[in-house]
């Protein structure tokens, strides 16, 4: 079998006294799509901010790419914290373009800085992502002039420009109206479809039902339940599971 | 020109270089005061409580003391440790000194505008920590810290008219000089005054206009220039295509 992409191990995290993760297990295999439910405030976003090192963890190993992240209770630092980052993007819920900076500048600019990436080339990959992401005639557009999904597409062409092993989601389209939500779960969709490596919060669920190779229902701090999509979606074993997807998908039928 | 009682075409030269002084004192105070600004907001923004305990008295100090007090201090005052300064000298310390407790304010407020949102999305792409300084924060506080910043520079322009109490050689300096050989305090302040809002009403006017081209995207580096330049050019390609 293969390495893993991401291996998260007995992952337990913190705040002072609130104890948020409480023992993690998730591997994720190369063009694999993980997409992890759970209600607001279960720690999902803490295990993906501990992949990137964003949060520190409080103790368990995360691997990325065959490299030590954290273990030992010691986080990647210096050299090894950039190069980890360097190998996995992440979408933010917040739509984190820079403002100061054209959009194909957000693009290139990065990899210029960040991968020493040269100027022509750098210019070219961004043209090439924008157009992938639906944005070329936007490159030289502001992030001021431009609409929420417009944003969160900006997002994550810069994301790819660093030619990344995987991909991390915070609920990217939860700022988003309904149509821009529809723009960048396409081009997600899209994405799987090449064989990204994804690991995707969301409360879209039948994106993520349609979409994952993997669900993971997250309550507590720890995973709760995890299968494919049919399983967790014909068969849930969990009463939480059955009541979060009920809640997810009340409405859905009648707005379709 | 009867209403005007004094000579003026024969004071030019004195106006001249009370004008320069001016000037000079402006440019080297203000850019004296924004390294002193600078240091004194990371000091403050640091992790370290000694470190951050000395930003901060620095700030409060220099915040609360007359700058008239201070300029004494450091012309008059300093003579008595064998410290002699000329008045140059003294006055833009001084205006340094003061102006950058004041800038360090305002850029340790541009610096925390820049959201953690933003900050995180820069190390996320795995950026250093220097580049993540250079990249993302410095230009949006710079943004952000503009107009403060622009304001403090118009305030300190005004501010080197002080500097007639050591008899700076400054433009009010001149100002009692002229006075004191024709008499005519009213005509020679009005004058005076009308020359010191020549300077500071384009320099504020400038401001404004620097900050209205930042706000809509003006490049500040030649390599975002760079960036954008090939990008207009590959777009063109493309289109005649
Ligand atoms: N930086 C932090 N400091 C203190 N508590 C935090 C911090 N980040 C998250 N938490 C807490 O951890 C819990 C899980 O948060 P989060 O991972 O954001 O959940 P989710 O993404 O599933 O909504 C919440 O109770 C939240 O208040
Ligand atoms: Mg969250």
């Amino acid at each position: 079998m293969t390495e893993p992409t991401i291996q998260i191990r007995d992952l337990h995290k913190s705040f002072g006294d609130l104890h948020v993760l409480r023992g993690v297990d998730l591997d994720v295999q190369p063009g694999e799509v993980v997409a992890v439910l759970g209600r607001s405030g279960s720690g999902k976003s803490t295990m993906l901010r501990c992949v990137n090192l964003l949060e520190t963890p409080t103790s368990g190993t995360i691997t990325v790419g065959g490299t030590t992240a954290f273990a030992h209770r010691k986080p990647a630092k210096g050299r090894d914290l950039v190069a980890l980052r360097r190998k996995v993007g992440m979408l933010f819920q917040a739509l984190n373009v820079f403002p100061h900076l054209s959009v194909v500048e957000n693009v290139a600019l990065p990899m210029v800085r960040s991968l020493g990436t040269g100027h022509e080339e750098a210019v070219d990959t961004a043209i090439r992502l924008l157009g992938k992401v639906g944005l070329v005639e936007k490159a030289l557009s502001m992030p001021g002039q431009l609409s929420g999904g417009q944003l969160q597409r900006v997002a994550l062409a810069r994301a790819l420009a660093m030619n990344p092993l995987a991909l991390l989601f915070d609920e990217p389209t939860s700022a988003l109206d309904p149509e821009s939500t529809m723009d960048v779960l396409n081009v997600m969709k899209d994405l799987s479809a090449e064989g990204m490596t994804m690991i995707i919060v969301t409360h879209e669920v039948k994106f993520a039902l349609d979409v994952a190779d993997t669900v993971l229902m997250i309550a507590d701090g720890k995973v709760i339940e995890r299968g494919t999509p049919a399983q967790i979606s014909e068969n849930p074993q969990e009463q939480l599971t059955r009541k979060f997807l009920a809640e997810h998908t009340k409405f859905e039928g009648s707005t379709a | 020109m009867s209403f005007l009682s004094v000579d003026w075409a024969g004071y030019v030269p004195v106006l001249v270089d009370g004008l320069i002084k001016s000037v000079q004192l402006t440019a080297i105070g203000f850019v004296g005061a924004c390294l002193v600004g600078f240091v004194v907001a990371v000091l403050r923004m640091s992790q370290n409580r000694v470190v951050k305990g000395v930003g901060y008295l620095y700030t409060e100090l220099f915040k609360n003391l007359p700058i008239i007090t201070g300029i004494f201090i450091i012309y008059f005052g300093l003579t008595g440790v064998g410290l002699i300064l000329d008045a140059f000298t003294a006055g833009w310390l001084a205006l340094s000194l003061f102006y950058g407790a004041y800038l360090a304010e305002i850029f340790r407020g541009g610096l925390q505008g820049v959201s953690r949102g933003q900050t995180e999305a820069a190390q996320a792409l795995g950026l250093t920590s220097v580049r993540v300084l250079v990249t993302v924060q410095l230009p949006q506080a710079v943004r952000l810290a503009l107009p403060a910043t622009a304001t403090m520079l118009v305030d300190l322009l005004k501010g080197t008219a002080l500097l007639v109490t050591i008899g700076g050689g400054e433009l009010m300096t001149q100002a009692t000089i002229i006075t004191s050989e024709t008499f005519q305090p009213l005509e020679v302040y009005i004058v005076i005054g009308l020359i010191y809002v020549a300077m500071s009403w384009p320099l504020a006017r400038l401001a404004g206009y620097l900050e209205s081209h930042l706000r809509e995207g003006t490049a500040m580096s030649p390599t975002n220039r760079k960036l954008r330049r090939i990008t207009r050019a590959r777009l063109a390609q493309e289109a005649a295509r």
